[in-house]
């Protein structure tokens, strides 16, 4: 049961976002990085029937074909940065979902106190919505998506208002979310924690989606033989059009040897941090790289290293 | 002046003056009627208005911002020709009745309830409406909890509409005439007593219509209070 974007294109005054094609799988977490106002926000409203795209389809493979935004709604909730809680009691607000979908007020009570569980929330059930903290209220907004059970569940900068225990219930969630095969998407800036946390990791930058890490974005300039320069470093040869480019590294597509290699680019590792079961190096070869190596052959910061890289061109701006 | 004109008025209400009674009563009766029907049309037309996005809703909240300042007397001329016997609704005889000036105090209440209820929504139920739509929410009870959370800024709105109605003259005048006991509201009944040199009467009336303001206001904020607690 997959979600799938496609020809999805939205217009806000002199911005569009263009997304040719995202599809998200069952169990699968993808974070969206990129830089303020590149369209994550925007993005996350269209997948959650919320805004209406100008073209394109929305398809979750659970309804039919040509559903409307509402049935979409149904069936994917996203969650603001800013947690909106209605005004009344935190129990009332759990339950909001719930009696939207016709289930009684008995049975909404029971199962908003059983996820109100699940987000360690319980004892606040009685309590006024409004009053709560922006780490709990956050809290609250969770457990009320997941009142719902919908498919796939949305987050925008998730992490924003959450305190050290609010964060660590929040990945407790997300890991039951991924076993119980539910889709999740969010907006985070943490890249570090995405690494750890997400299975893919997107990259929107002026309006279109990248399969990289954000950090591996760059422009630069192709000359007419064929040789990429980003930043003034010459980074190897590319195919096509000469002029200005937008280029992605594939940070684990990218070799670090100790030894000198022809056309490798030497350059000295800035730090060294876990990713998941993998090691990110950044290294500074007069622009910075980030390369994920397995942990056994990473370098240490300060080592000098010499990297050999693969460019992708991007579609033009 | 105005101290005596206070002393008046308690005693005009004391004494049971006829005059005064029956154009409490018009007043009440037409400001109220006017509000809500205004509110009827007007809150759900301005919420609608905050929480969907359209092409020209821009311009369409520029004119009723514009409209919140039409002159009274301008809506009372349009109302009267509208049904006057030559008009084109003159054939329902609205004309010179409580009826016609219900219609024109809808028109003066209606951009006013419209337009803050827009502002009122937009600024505290806007994001409250996209909660609800996440959470599988169809349009209606969308609005309602958009609604529930502004309602203050609403029940201001309205309170403002009523306030403008009951304190008008000037279309109260053209479409009603001013006939004692039957379309004679508090502020024709001041502009008469004006015109007759009756100062402090008019002084007291003015103060009576005041303090039916101040009545209604702490009944609705007592109400909102009330259920809001």
């Amino acid at each position: 049961m997959n979600l799938r974007l496609s020809g999805i294109r939205k217009r806000r005054g002199d911005f569009v976002l263009d997304v040719p094609r995202l599809e998200l799988t069952p169990g699968e977490r993808v974070a969206l990085c990129g830089p303020n106002g590149a369209g994550k926000t925007t993005l996350l409203e269209i997948m959650a029937g919320l805004l209406p795209a100008d073209a394109g389809e929305i398809r979750l493979d659970a309804l039919p074909a040509g559903h409307s935004l509402r049935a979409l709604r149904r069936r994917v909730t996203l969650l603001f940065q800013e947690p909106v809680l209605f005004r009344g009691s935190v129990l009332t607000n759990v339950m909001f979902g719930l009696r939207v979908r016709g289930l009684s007020r008995r049975e909404s009570r029971q199962k908003a106190l059983s996820v109100l569980g699940r987000v360690e929330m319980e004892e606040f059930a009685e309590r006024k919505a409004r009053e709560l903290s922006a780490g709990e209220a956050q809290r609250v907004a969770i457990a009320r998506a997941l009142a719902l059970d919908v498919d796939c569940i949305l987050f925008d900068e998730p992490l924003a208002n959450l305190d050290l225990r609010s964060v660590r219930i929040f990945e407790r969630i997300l890991g039951e979310l991924a076993e119980t095969g539910k889709m999740v998407a969010m907006a985070v800036h943490q890249i570090g924690w995405v690494y750890d946390h997400c299975e893919r990791m997107l990259t929107l930058v002026g309006g279109r989606v990248y399969p990289t890490s954000p950090e591996n974005i760059f422009r630069g300039e192709l000359r007419a033989d064929g040789k990429l320069l980003l930043d003034g470093i010459e980074v190897g040869t590319l195919a096509g059009e000469p002029g200005v480019v937008q280029v992605m590294i594939d940070p684990q597509k990218v070799r670090v040897s100790r030894v000198p290699e022809p056309g490798a680019l030497q350059g000295t590792v800035i730090s060294a941090s876990r990713a998941g079961a993998l090691t990110r190096l950044r290294v500074d070869v007069g622009i910075i790289v980030v390369a994920l190596v397995a942990p056994n052959c990473a370098p240490l910061p300060g080592e000098s290293v010499f990297l050999r890289v693969k460019c992708e061109r991007l579609p033009a701006p | 002046m105005i101290s005596e004109g206070i002393g008046a008025a308690f005693r005009l209400i004391a004494s049971g003056d006829p005059e005064v009674f029956s154009a409490m009563g018009v007043s009440l009766k037409v400001a109220l009627c006017s509000s809500v029907i205004a509110g009827l049309a007007g809150v759900p037309f301005g919420t609608l208005l905050a929480v969907k996005s359209f092409r020209g809703q821009g311009m369409v909240v520029t004119v009723l911002n514009t409209l919140m300042a039409v002159p009274t007397v301008l809506i009372g001329l349009i109302v009267y020709g509208v049904l006057s016997r030559r008009g084109p609704l003159g054939f329902l005889e609205l004309l010179y009745t409580p009826a016609a000036m219900v219609v024109a105090e809808v028109l003066l209440g209606l951009p006013i309830v419209t337009a803050l209820s827009y502002a009122a929504v937009r600024s505290a139920g806007l994001d409250v409406f996209k909660a609800a739509e996440t959470l599988g929410a169809g349009t209606l009870t969308g609005l309602l909890v958009a609604l529930r959370e502004s309602s203050y800024g609403v029940l201001s709105a309205l309170l403002a509409a009523f306030g403008r109605i009951v304190g008008e003259v000037g279309a109260a005048l053209i479409v009603g005439g001013n006939i004692k006991g039957s379309t004679r509201t508090l502020t024709t009944a001041i502009t008469l007593r004006t015109g007759q040199g009756d100062f402090d009467v008019a002084v007291a009336l003015g103060i009576v219509l005041l303090l039916i303001a101040l009545a209604v206001n702490t009944l609705f904020l007592a109400f909102h209070w009330r259920v809001n607690r």
